[in-house]
Formats: structure tokens, C-alpha cells, sequence
């Protein structure tokens, strides 16, 4: 208990209390000047206009997406459905920063290939897109949150049973009038609460803001805040900026649990659900098509763009005539950072990733096993990092560790300590569905059999909950691998992450290794999944997406 | 009228055969329960009914309607049926009103008449005084009610009941039993009845059709079911039958004569004996008493 009180204060309640602290604030005194500043200055304003912004469009695209192919998946006999899955899984573990700069690569206005394409070839110069505007904002951001809602309406509409619809038909009701009046509102809830999280993923995305809004003058909060790092830092501004960002975030969480506490009706009944499955006809390769189209837009133009990329010797029309990989040679070989980033993120990641679930297991057993007091708050404190955004958290930290004689600034401490922030929700999370599974039957049968607590924890609870630890790991060793948002303002030479080091390679304009350093942090991940899965005895494999979902849902 | 007729009905899922051949013909006003085991495909011939499935081979009319040939079947919309399911399939998010009316607000139905016949058909199922409530606030047996109720409201000629009293407990089991014969008489709606539950078979029906296999082994009077079962399938499924081995006797049709029991056989009445010498099952023909 002890532990685990200090652990959350260190790592989210105090730098919380002194990032506050540090946005009333200046030289010792109380003020409200650096709120006054937030809210008057245009850049400021102009900022949270455009996060809000980015934050609906992309929550009404995610939807307009992540529906129909849950629609498709759960309820038709479309072909190709674990292709379709994949598509969004695949869509949702791609580094933002990574679709981001694949884009840039065939729509930045001058240089990119699809424009010169469409410029050159087709000599067409109206239909360029440029990427650096909102439009393209929207558009790289999308396919890192449509994920959201397809995973929550694709569960929420395997969960109403067939009888529920059939009641409507035998009733009289056509297809439309049963979809209006019971299918859509049963699944209402579920698709709201997947826009709403978008939403919050979306405006805190450093990396595809800073990449494509960035040189579009399309200034948004975290990108607002970072400059203000920039020499002489502004701290205060950036602790108020820092806190209407937060206040944005809790207030769409909180909108999505009372949504969700109010009106959740699906996940009633549960078992040996049958939904209704809809024989398309003909027009089911017409919805596989729509479907095809997403995974070329999320999946296959990133990937297959930063591929060619990064084995051409100039990017353009003729790219194949010069193929190449001394770039991948300068990333592997030459520029000494890239090890150096490798290595730290594998260390950070795994360490996140165990600290995490240590963390979370000892919070949720105390939460469900013990009558302790206080135990509650616990599980609320280690969900509070849910509403800071990645950049709010590096920013917290920086406060609180500026003013503490320990020097952990510019270490991977900090960054570690920063990533075990960010993600205990995560951990705290999967524990509780480890432990929630099972009995208490079975732990007591064992303490009668005569084990004590230890031996009990040790031969009953931890097997049974091994599957969703791992689970939970892998869940939190994921984005740690490439997380950016905090990293970046966090690092130091001697710390900088895979994501960091992507980032700068692209801010000095080497598009080619760029794209090289990109390709090998995807294998990196790729085969940082696969192994733990592997170590995990596949049995995690089903486990990640049950927790996927139990993630988004929160 | 909406008298049923089923014939030569077969329904395949790809090797299965979940209807075989199956003919049947439902009087108007009749109750008729579908009884076997699952898996007996009694379901998949309630769907077949209610429009949910077409038929690989065969024809379902009702009086002097097709609903449902291989060519093309009435969309359960059309067909003016009610059904009740086993887990009721009350919308959690509208009230008893709002389940209540939804038959009639697709019907056009005016308000006032609207509102009038919900509040006859809960009274008629004992639930007046709970319009509002939503669903989770009601118990499994109100549940059900509501999910009744909601099949009433549009007086339907055809009322299909999919085990509707398998998720209630014993006691109001039997009470929900009694209350349905009870609404049937009243409403003169013929009822199709889908159970596995042979006492509640016995209890509710003008006839049973006992099924296994995709075909009806059986189709009568519940007492001639009982008493008389047509082969060992159904004395199996209709319980407290024993079949006792023995040794035929004397064998003379309707007075057949069959030696039953070990060391000291006894002589037992038969009724359909074979030869004489022969090993047989004696089967003992329980009194009629439910």
C-alpha cells in the first residue's frame, strides 16, 4: 500500500500539483497573469480553435470510417473480414508521426509525388493537395483514430442479440425503422464514447501536428506549447496552455462516462449472443471495396511510400530508375544516434511496460482483494493521466523536477518516469481484468487447502492472471516504443528515444533516411510484438485485443 | 383465419438437415406445441414460420396465402404475426410504454386508440401501473409479460412462443403456464409453442407434435402422447415410461401377452406383441394424471 501511495504521488500527484502550482505563479507570488496571457493572446486562442478543430472533424471522420467497417464486420457476409481487422489494428499500431511523414512525402505542395503527378504528368496543377493545412492534418490524422470507433461499435453490435431486431421486424417495422428504433440506439452510446476518445487522441497528437501543421503555419496546442521551450522558456504560459489543454480532455472523458454510465445497454445479456448478419447480395463487393480504400489510404500508402522512400536515391516520378540503400546504411552505420535511440527505447519500453503492470497489480489487488481505506482513490489517482496529453506530462515533470535538488533532468530517468505516468491507466486497467476473471473461490480454496497468502498469490492468482498481465505489457510496451509527446521535450543527446530521433532526422529535411529510420522502427516493433508474443505462448495474441477494447472503453 | 399449413418442408445449413420432409397442419385457434430436445430443429420450423428463414423445399400457407416458398418468402414484417422470445428481447431503452406501443406506432395507429390499447393488453397481462418503468427495472416474469404484451397489442391471428418460460424459476413457471393457456382461450390467437419441457407440453397444448431429427415423430393429444407413444424416441423423451426386457408370450395384437422380470417373470398385457419367443421391451403404460 505503502508502495504504491508513493509510486502515484511521484509519478502523477505532485508534478499534477506543481504544474498548477507553476500556472499561478511567478517569482514566488500568486497570479492569474499567465491565464490572462493564454486567453487573450491570438496565438493562443487561434491554437485551441484549431485543436478543437482537428479534435471534431477527425471524431466525425473516425466515425464516418470506423463505422461502416464494423457495420461490415459484424453484421454482413462481406469477404475478407480478418483483412478488415487487421486494416484497423494495423492502422492503430502505426506511429502517427510515421503516417504523417509518408504523407508529407506524396503531397507536400512542391515536392510531393502524387501533386507533381498530378501537376506534371496530368497537368492538372488545380487538383494538388497540400498537406500542410488542417485538410491535411485531418487526413493524417484519421487513420490513427478511426480504430476507436470500429473496435467499440464492432463489439456493441456483435452484442445485440438477433432477437432484439427480430422483435421490431415480426412487429411490422422495415430494415430502416429497425435500425431507428432499436439497433441505432442500442449501439448509440458505444459509437459516441469511440468519437469521443478520437477526439482526445486526436488533439493530442504531437507528432503528425508539429510534421504537417507545423510548416503550415497551423498552429495548434501542442505545438504551442512546445515553442515555448524554445530559448528564453516561458513556463508558466506554458503550465496555463498546458492546463486548458487538460481541461479540454477531462471534459470529453467525463461527457463519454456519464454518456456511457446513463445510457450503456449492450453489454447486457452477453452471452452466446447471435447477431443479425445481413446477406449483402451483389453489394457486398461494393462495401469490401469501401473497405480496400481505408487500407490503402491508412495502410498501404504509408507503408509502401516510406518503403520507396528510403531506396531511392531522389524522390519523384522516375524514383524506381535509382534504387539505393545507402540510406538505410548512413541510419544504421553512420549516424551514431540511431543505436543509441534503439537501444534506449527498447530499455524504456520494457521498463515502462513492467513497471506499469507491477504497478497496476498492486493497485487492483488492493482494489479487489482488500478492505483497505483508501483504496478507491487509488484506482481513481492511477486513471488521472488518462485526461494529460503526452506533452502536459512532460510538462508537469520538467515542473516538478526543476525544483527538486535531484538531478534526473535530461536522463532516461525522467523519460522513464514520464512514460510510467503517462501509461499506469494501462496497467492499472489490464491488472483489474486479470484479477476480475477470476473466482475468489479459488484463491479461498487454496487458503483452506492450508497455502498462506504468498503461496496463494504465487501458484493460484498469478497463473490464472498471467495471460492479461502480458497482455497489459505488451498493451503498454507498444506505444512506449514510440511515443514522441513527452520524449520530446524531455530528451537530452545521451536520451533520445527511436521517435525523437525520427523527428530530427526529418526537421533537417533528409527525407531518404528519414524514411530508412522509419521502416527499421517499424521491423523494431514489428519484431519487438512478435517476440513477446511469442514469449507470451501466443496465448496473448486474443488477449491484446480483448484488452484493445477494454483500453479504448475506459 | 389463421390456420397454418406446412408442407413438405426441408431446411438445410449446409450437411445439417434441420427440417426433414416435415408436413403439418395448425387449426385456426389451436394450440400447438413444437416438443423435442435441442437441436430437434423445433426453432428453425418457428423461424421458417416467422419469416426469418426461407425453405430449401416446401410450402408454408396460411388460410389461403403462400408465405413461404424456396422461390420467395413474405419478409416477417408482413405476415402479421407475434412473436415472444426465450430471453424475451424486451428493448432495454424505451419503457414498457414505448415496447408496449411500437407494433402500433408502425401501424399508424392513432394516440388516443393508441393509448387505450396498450393499457387494455397490461392489464390483460397484469402489468398496468408500469408503463413507465425501463426494463431493467422490471423482474424476469415482468419481463416476459412486457414481451407478451408487446405480441398482443396488434392482435396478431398467429402468436409464436420460442421456450418463452425457460428463464423463469419453477414457481413462476407455473404460473406464467396457467396465465398463457388462460390468454389463449381469451384471445382465440392459434399458438405455435416451441419447448423442451414435456410437463409444460402436457399442460399447455391442444396438441403436441414431438420432434426429432428434423421430422415429427408424433403429432396428437397430449394424453395420447403420454400414454400411447409412437416409438421408443418419443417414450424416451416423454419420461416416466419404463421399457422393462421380457419375453413374448402369447403374441395376439391388441391381447398380446408378454412375460417381464428376471428369475420370476410376471405376465404382462401387450398390446402390439410381434411373435412368440421372441425377446422384447415391455413398455408400461403410465395413468393418465397430469
Amino acid at each position: 500500500m505503502a508502495g504504491s501511495v508513493l509510486a502515484l504521488a511521484v509519478l502523477v500527484v505532485l508534478p499534477l500539483t506543481f504544474l498548477v502550482w507553476g500556472s499561478v505563479n511567478t517569482d514566488g507570488h500568486l497570479t492569474l497573469a499567465h491565464f490572462r496571457d493564454a486567453v487573450s493572446s491570438r496565438l493562443y486562442t487561434q491554437a485551441l480553435r484549431n485543436s478543437l478543430i482537428l479534435g471534431i472533424s477527425t471524431a466525425v471522420l473516425s466515425v464516418a470510417i470506423g463505422l461502416p467497417l464494423a457495420w461490415a464486420v459484424s453484421r454482413t457476409n462481406v469477404p475478407g473480414k480478418p483483412f478488415i481487422h487487421l486494416t484497423a489494428i494495423v492502422s492503430y499500431l502505426t506511429p502517427p508521426f510515421l503516417t504523417a511523414i509518408a504523407f508529407v512525402n506524396l503531397f507536400s505542395p512542391r515536392a510531393g509525388l502524387v501533386n507533381r503527378f498530378v501537376r506534371d504528368v496530368l497537368g492538372m496543377p488545380a487538383l494538388t493537395f497540400d498537406v500542410f493545412s488542417m485538410a491535411g492534418l485531418i487526413l493524417v490524422t484519421v487513420p490513427h483514430t478511426f480504430p476507436f470507433v470500429y473496435l467499440l461499435a464492432a463489439s456493441a453490435l456483435e452484442s445485440v442479440d438477433a432477437s432484439m431486431e427480430e422483435s421490431a421486424q415480426i412487429l411490422g417495422a422495415s430494415r430502416w425503422r429497425t435500425v431507428a428504433a432499436v439497433t441505432g440506439p442500442l449501439v448509440a452510446p458505444a459509437i459516441l464514447s469511440g468519437a469521443l476518445v478520437a477526439f482526445v487522441n486526436a488533439i493530442a497528437l504531437f507528432g503528425s501536428q508539429a510534421i504537417v501543421g507545423l510548416p503550415g503555419r497551423v498552429f495548434t496546442l501542442p505545438t504551442r506549447i512546445y515553442a515555448l521551450f524554445d530559448y528564453p522558456p516561458q513556463y508558466g504560459l506554458a503550465s496555463a496552455l498546458s492546463l486548458i489543454f487538460v481541461a479540454l480532455t477531462v471534459a470529453a472523458l467525463y461527457l463519454q462516462r456519464r454518456y456511457l454510465a446513463r445510457r450503456s445497454y449492450v453489454t447486457l445479456g452477453g452471452k452466446g449472443n447471435r447477431p443479425q448478419l445481413v446477406d449483402l447480395g451483389p453489394a457486398r463487393w461494393g462495401v469490401f471495396a469501401f473497405c480496400v480504400g481505408v487500407f490503402a489510404v491508412a495502410v498501404a500508402a504509408p507503408y509502401l511510400t516510406l518503403l520507396a522512400v528510403s531506396v531511392s536515391k531522389s524522390w519523384g516520378l522516375q524514383f524506381w530508375q535509382n534504387l539505393t540503400l545507402r540510406h538505410y546504411h548512413f541510419v544504421l552505420f553512420e549516424y551514431d544516434v540511431t543505436r543509441r535511440a534503439i537501444w534506449n527505447s527498447l530499455i524504456l519500453a520494457s521498463a515502462t511496460a513492467t513497471l506499469t503492470v507491477l504497478l497496476g497489480s498492486l493497485v487492483s489487488w488492493l482494489d479487489l482483494r482488500t478492505a483497505l481505506r483508501g483504496r478507491k482513490l487509488l484506482d481513481y489517482v492511477s486513471l488521472i493521466p488518462l485526461g494529460l496529453p503526452g506533452i502536459v506530462v512532460a510538462v508537469a515533470l520538467i515542473q516538478f523536477w526543476l525544483r527538486v535538488p535531484l538531478p534526473i533532468y535530461g536522463t532516461l530517468l525522467i523519460i522513464l518516469l514520464a512514460y510510467t505516468g503517462r501509461y499506469v491507466p494501462l496497467g492499472v486497467r489490464s491488472a483489474n481484468a486479470a484479477f476480475r476473471q477470476i473466482d475468489p473461490a479459488l484463491e479461498e480454496t487454496a487458503r483452506v487447502t492450508g497455502a498462506g497468502w504468498l503461496r496463494t498469490f504465487r501458484s493460484v492468482t498469478l497463473p490464472l492472471a498471467r495471460p492479461g498481465l502480458f497482455a497489459g505489457w505488451l498493451l503498454v510496451f507498444v506505444p512506449a516504443l514510440q511515443e514522441l509527446s513527452a520524449s520530446v521535450l524531455l530528451f537530452s543527446s545521451g536520451s533520445i528515444t527511436l521517435a525523437v530521433a525520427v523527428y530530427n532526422l526529418y526537421e533537417t529535411g533528409a527525407l531518404g533516411p528519414v524514411a530508412a529510420l522509419a521502416i527499421v522502427t517499424m521491423l523494431i516493433i514489428t519484431a519487438a510484438i512478435a517476440l513477446a508474443t511469442r514469449l507470451g505462448r501466443g496465448r496473448a495474441a486474443g488477449a491484446v485485443s480483448r484488452a484493445e477494447r477494454g483500453e479504448v472503453t475506459q | 383465419m389463421a390456420g397454418i399449413q406446412i408442407e413438405r418442408l426441408t431446411k438445410r445449413f449446409g450437411a445439417v438437415i434441420a427440417v426433414r420432409d416435415l408436413s403439418l397442419e395448425i387449426r385456426d385457434r389451436e394450440f400447438v406445441t413444437l416438443l423435442g430436445p435441442s437441436g430437434c430443429g423445433k426453432t428453425t420450423l418457428l423461424r421458417l414460420i416467422a419469416g426469418f428463414m426461407s425453405p430449401d423445399e416446401g410450402v408454408i400457407r396460411v388460410g389461403a396465402t403462400t408465405l413461404s416458398t424456396p422461390a420467395g418468402v413474405v419478409p416477417p414484417e408482413r405476415r402479421g404475426m407475434g412473436m415472444v422470445f426465450q430471453n424475451y428481447a424486451v428493448w432495454p431503452h424505451r419503457t414498457v410504454y414505448q415496447n408496449v406501443a411500437f407494433g402500433l406506432e408502425v401501424r399508424k395507429v392513432g394516440r388516443a386508440e393508441t393509448r387505450a390499447r396498450v393499457a387494455r393488453v397490461l392489464e390483460l397481462v397484469n402489468l398496468a401501473g408500469l408503463e413507465r418503468r425501463y426494463p431493467s427495472e422490471l423482474s424476469g416474469g415482468q419481463q416476459q409479460r412486457v414481451a407478451l404484451a408487446r405480441s398482443l397489442v396488434v392482435e396478431p391471428g398467429i402468436l409464436l412462443l420460442d421456450e418463452p418460460l425457460s428463464n423463469l424459476d419453477a414457481k413462476l413457471r407455473e404460473r406464467m403456464r396457467w396465465e398463457l393457456k388462460e390468454l389463449q382461450r381469451r384471445t382465440g390467437i392459434t399458438f405455435v409453442y416451441v419447448t423442451h419441457d414435456q410437463s409444460e407440453a402436457m399442460a399447455l397444448s391442444d396438441r403436441i407434435a414431438v420432434m426429432h431429427g428434423g421430422e415429427i415423430m408424433q403429432l396428437g393429444e397430449p394424453r395420447a402422447v403420454y400414454t400411447r407413444p409412437a416409438n421408443r424416441i418419443v417414450a424416451d423423451f416423454m419420461g416416466l415410461v419404463n421399457l422393462i426386457p421380457g419375453r413374448v408370450i402369447r403374441a395376439a395384437g391388441d391381447d398380446s401377452l408378454v412375460a417381464v422380470g428376471g428369475e420370476h417373470p410376471i405376465a404382462a398385457r401387450s398390446r402390439r406383441a410381434r411373435s412368440a419367443g421372441r425377446r422384447c421391451r415391455w413398455r408400461s403404460a403410465p395413468r393418465a394424471s397430469a
